[in-house]
């Protein structure tokens, strides 16, 4: 194709774009010689490349040739979808490198040869995880294995063997290690004795001449006492995990320095327990090892190992352990813990203040002075003091080999045991530290004295985290896929207004207010007895008389003697989402929250639980979404004024609202959800969120709503819905009103006839 | 003759072998205080941990019959109480389970009472309390309980919706008594003794056991209970492979959705 040719494609293809003259030449060079079938395949996929980013489409345009020389056109699809999910999961970087490496990344999957990822396993790690370890614990991809206590980082993609069940065993087999090293409390070791408040396990390691030598070392023992630990815990597993763990076996190494070779039989022995190691001297030293019993015992022989090893360490010595065992990430533990130590004491703390606060003003006043007197004391470096004091003292009504403790607060001999839930804060703490450090006493009495207690309240340090926007997906019709974790949703408090448009309101329509009430009152009755009925809960003493007098009478009685109540559970939920775009300024706006307040009314005397939200944003990382009324909430004042401060906004992206709604109606247990979208024209934003696209990810957003059991409706007042309603909603799921005056009653008559 | 029908009912519900119960507290010594005290007994705690066993229990140790009623949306007063029934032309009047069991002075026990409707329960309020008596409107009658009734009602705080749960006024009258599965160690008893099956297998069973209830965070709503794990129990000593039986009567039980069925045949795989 004539380089003039292939730029007019170019440019039909990425239009209204006009992207720079130079850039699209150097790109299109190489394509000189192309034959135009293969350009117009190759050119093929730009629409669906340069929305999402530019500089990925020129890479891609560089590489998809080779990239043809080595797999089939048919399949060019896939490979451009493989590219986009890389991009939007790891940047430019992980595509670029994705495009680079055809053939691991792209054929070896096509051949069957494919390793497993662990976006593709996380759902199903992810709870064995959690079943495992802690409900608490999360999985993350990443190039270590390591963990923090509170994650695990496991590789993104493991490939070590052919077949994929094994790979996945590889995972699962990660997965039960780390419980084993969390049940064996392999990285929060320490003495019983040990008070500090960093890691135990840090602060022995940095004392070794070579830190990193005794954590392999450690590392290699716990692995070992581990791996016993899960062929007693979970022999199902690694009786599954032999075949692996024998091709995992590590090949001999050339090396012969004393490090290396001790790890190489460590290695044997981790990956089958029951080998006894040929060199008698390393069997020794390994035969104590694997009579440790708990992770101080391992760290004990590491320390000695350490000393035997370190001189002879060289630079090259292999300290390599299978991988299955990860690799130890002591900083991060430190920071976990840390955290955690922080957040126990500030809750504790903070409700021990609190509960100072409610002692009688003497004692409170009492362990003020001793406080304040124990400070002068400690200022003055002095040990003895008799003072206020927090004492563990063992619970005499517990069973004798419960060392559970209880605690008081020691004031004059006077003991004040604290309430149950201090109990438990404490105990906690004293899981975590191994003892209640003195001086979180003195700071809660300080905090008491200065007035900072406050009455505890569940989670209230939870109340002050931002919350963080959720992440959906996008349909991107071109590529027949989603654009992962696309758009993010805040969602916002609407403060109401104070404003006669309540009034004005209800004025304007009392009489079709009342009607509303009528008709909608019919609705709502729940129960009602039915007479004559064959079978019920009670006897229809009318029909029994009557059915007796026609027995007497030489008639056939009736059989319908029973009296039964009718329930008719409307059980009824539905959501009101409401388009706030620009376009409804003015009149159109002030419809929509007429009909608002008509539905409310309605909904009022219908008793259905409802909800109501408004949604408008601008670009995919500002989708907004506006709480006016929530499901549970009453209709009130406060709601009222939401309604009222309602008003134009932004852009149309409808997706992203309604996978919302989605979300929102999945804690919703009820018979009928109903989802009921309220909105004056296209899907639209101010990014590439228009047209085509815009409406088939509304639409398939809609899929997926109904695919959740949700029934999807929509209100409109576009003059052109009918073109594209229908294909986004299905036909009968929408009503067109073509007088925006007409709206209020409109609504609240679809609504009745939709439910009942 | 009502009075000899309704004893020749009451002796089915009679419980003549001690039912195997494995205290957990003080539970046993609490809740005959009550019935010497004559206090109703509010069970709460998950489903499957021997809230219905501890009643039968309870009965057989007390020597009273045990009437139990499975509570569920559509039971009316009526229901409980009694109604007329037509024999041979006539109205006659049949005592409702509570009613019979109040006559006769025995346990009445509502099995999930939240599940019933919130009209239904207000018919125990009377009885309840230190009145108890159950009128009968119908017959215009007012049933004074013996010393010997006790009313018992059980519910299960963890799955049903806020808008099932026990009105404040119904669950003040009780004497409650929480329940939980037991810890490690005597759940394994209890599937040993229950499930017939030996003390390794039963404690690998647990252990799934508590696996599963470690997954409410993922998406659960209830793990396996001890009942779930007796069953599985016999239905591997029955000769049903271990992998068969904990995928029929565990994971299958648990969930339908795949990919915790996934997690749990993992969980399963590795155990054993």
């Amino acid at each position: 194709m004539d380089a003039e040719a292939l730029k007019k494609l170019y440019y039909r293809l990425v239009a209204p774009d006009i992207p720079n003259e130079w850039d699209v030449e150097e790109q299109l060079a190489a394509y000189g010689d192309c034959d135009e079938a293969t350009c117009q395949i190759i050119f093929a996929q730009i629409p669906a490349i340069w929305p999402v980013s530019h500089s990925l489409c020129y890479n891609y345009l560089g590489m998809a040739r080779n990239a043809l020389s080595c797999i089939d056109t048919s399949q060019l699809d896939n490979w451009v979808r493989g590219v986009l999910d890389h991009y939007e999961s790891g940047g430019l970087r992980a595509a670029q490198t994705y495009m680079a490496e055809i053939e691991a990344n792209f054929l070896c999957t096509l051949r069957g040869e494919e390793g497993v990822t662990f976006a593709e396993t996380t759902k199903l790690l992810l709870p064995y995880a959690q079943g495992l370890i802690s409900p608490d614990i999360q999985l993350t991809p990443g190039p270590r294995i390591v963990t923090d206590t509170e994650t695990i980082t496991l590789p993104p993609l493991i490939r070590e063997f052919q077949n994929k069940e094994d790979n996945f065993l590889l995972y699962k087999l990660i997965i039960s290690y780390q419980w084993a090293f969390s049940t064996n409390q392999t990285l929060t070791t320490a003495p019983d004795d040990y008070r500090g408040h960093k890691l135990w396990l840090s602060k022995a390691m940095e004392q070794a001449t070579a830190p990193d030598l005794l954590g392999a070392i450690y590392l290699g023992l716990e692995s070992l006492r581990a791996t016993h630990f899960l062929v007693r815990e979970l022999p199902g597993l690694m009786r599954r995990c032999h075949k692996i763990c024998r091709l995992l076996q590590v090949v001999q190494t050339q090396k012969s320095d004393p490090v290396t070779i001790f790890f190489h039989q460590l290695n044997k022995l981790i990956l089958e327990p029951t080998l006894i190691p040929q060199d008698p001297e390393i069997n020794a030293l390994l035969t104590t090892a694997q009579q440790s019993k708990s992770a101080q015992d391992s760290f004990h022989q590491a320390t000695m190992l350490h000393d035997l090893f370190a001189p002879k360490a060289g630079d090259h010595s292999d300290t390599r352990l299978p991988l299955y065992c990860g690799q130890l990430h002591l900083t991060a533990v430190n920071r976990v813990r840390q955290q955690k130590t922080q957040q126990l004491e500030n809750r504790f703390v903070d409700e021990l203040a609190s509960f100072i606060l409610t002692l009688p003003p003497g004692e409170q006043k009492q362990l003020a002075e001793h406080t304040e007197q124990k400070e002068r004391i400690s200022d003055t470096q002095c040990e003895e003091s008799d003072t206020a004091v927090i004492i563990d003292q063992p619970l005499t009504l517990a069973r004798l080999e419960d060392n559970t403790t209880t605690l008081f607060i020691n004031l004059d001999n006077k003991q004040i045991p604290l309430p149950e839930s201090l109990q438990e804060r404490a105990s906690a703490i004293r899981d975590h530290l191994g003892h209640i450090p003195d001086r979180y006493l003195s700071s809660a009495a300080g905090r008491a004295g200065s007035g900072l207690g406050r009455v505890p309240t569940p989670d209230t340090h939870d109340n002050t985290i931002i919350q963080a926007p959720f992440l959906y997906d996008e349909w991107d019709f071109r590529r027949k896929g989603f654009r992962k974790n696309w758009c993010a949703v805040i969602e916002k408090d609407l403060s109401p207004t104070r404003s006669n448009f309540m009034a004005t309101t209800r004025a304007r329509y009392r009489g079709q207010i009342s009607k509303l009430h009528r008709q909608f009152e019919m609705l709502s009755n729940q129960e009602r007895f039915v007479r004559h009925q064959t079978d019920g809960t009670d006897i229809d003493f009318d029909s029994l008389v009557e059915s007796l007098a026609d027995s007497r009478a030489g008639l056939a009685p009736s059989d319908r003697l029973f009296i039964r109540l009718q329930r008719n559970e409307r059980d009824i939920a539905v959501l009101f989402l409401v388009d706030l775009s620009n376009s409804t300024e003015g009149w159109v706006g002030t419809a929509i929250k007429e009909a608002l307040v008509l539905i409310c009314e309605a909904m009022e005397t219908v008793g259905d639980r409802y909800g109501i939200y408004g949604f408008s944003g601008m670009r995919r990382s500002r989708c907004e979404i506006f709480r006016v009324k929530e499901l549970n909430e009453k209709y009130n004042e406060k709601t009222q004024g939401r309604i009222a401060a309602l008003g134009p906004r932004e852009y149309t992206r409808m997706g992203p609202a309604i996978r919302h709604m989605t979300h929102l109606f999945k804690g919703i247990d009820a018979r009928l959800r109903l989802l009921i979208t309220i909105t004056d024209g296209k899907p639209e934003d101010y990014d590439d969120y228009k047209g085509e696209y815009a409406i088939e990810d509304t639409r398939h957003a809609l899929i997926e709503a109904k695919s959740s059991g949700i029934h999807p409706f929509c209100i409109t007042i576009d003059q052109q819905a009918h073109e594209y309603m229908g294909h986004m909603y299905g036909k009968g799921n929408y009503i067109f009103v073509n007088q925006v005056t007409k709206l209020p009653a409109r609504m609240a008559d679809m609504y009745r006839i939709l439910t009942s | 003759m009502n009075k000899i029908a309704s004893k020749i009912r009451l002796d089915e519900h009679r419980i003549i072998c001690e039912p195997f119960y494995l205290p957990l507290g003080n539970e046993i010594a609490i809740a005959s205080a009550a019935y010497s005290s004559s206090l109703p007994l509010l069970l709460k705690g998950p489903t499957g941990c021997g809230k219905t066993r501890f009643m039968e229990y309870l009965a057989w140790k007390l020597d009273r019959p045990l009437v139990t009623v499975s509570c569920h949306d559509d039971l009316s007063t009526s229901d409980l109480v009694g109604r007329y029934l037509i024999r041979s032309g006539e109205a006659v009047w049949t005592d409702g389970p509570l009613t019979m069991a109040v006559r006769s002075g025995a346990i009445c026990y509502l099995d999930e009472i939240v599940e019933a409707r919130k009209d239904t329960t207000v018919v125990i309020h009377p009885l309840a309390d230190n009145r108890r008596e159950l009128p009968i409107e119908k017959r215009g009658e007012l049933l004074t309980a013996p010393p010997e009734f006790m009313l018992a009602v059980s519910y299960n705080p963890g799955y049903q919706s806020i808008l099932k749960d026990l009105k404040p006024s119904t669950r003040q009258r009780f004497v409650a008594l929480s329940f939980d599965y037991p810890d490690l160690d005597r759940e394994a008893e209890i599937v040993v003794r229950e499930g017939g099956i030996g003390p390794d297998l039963a404690t690998s069973l647990v252990k799934l056991g508590r696996m599963t209830r470690g997954l409410k965070e993922s998406g659960l709503s209830e793990g396996a209970s001890t009942r779930l794990l007796i069953q599985t129990g016999k239905l591997i000593s029955l000769g049903i492979p271990v992998h068969e039986a904990c995928r029929a009567s565990i994971t299958e039980a648990l969930t339908d959705d795949p990919e915790l069925l996934g997690a749990i045949d993992e969980m399963v795989s590795s155990l054993f």
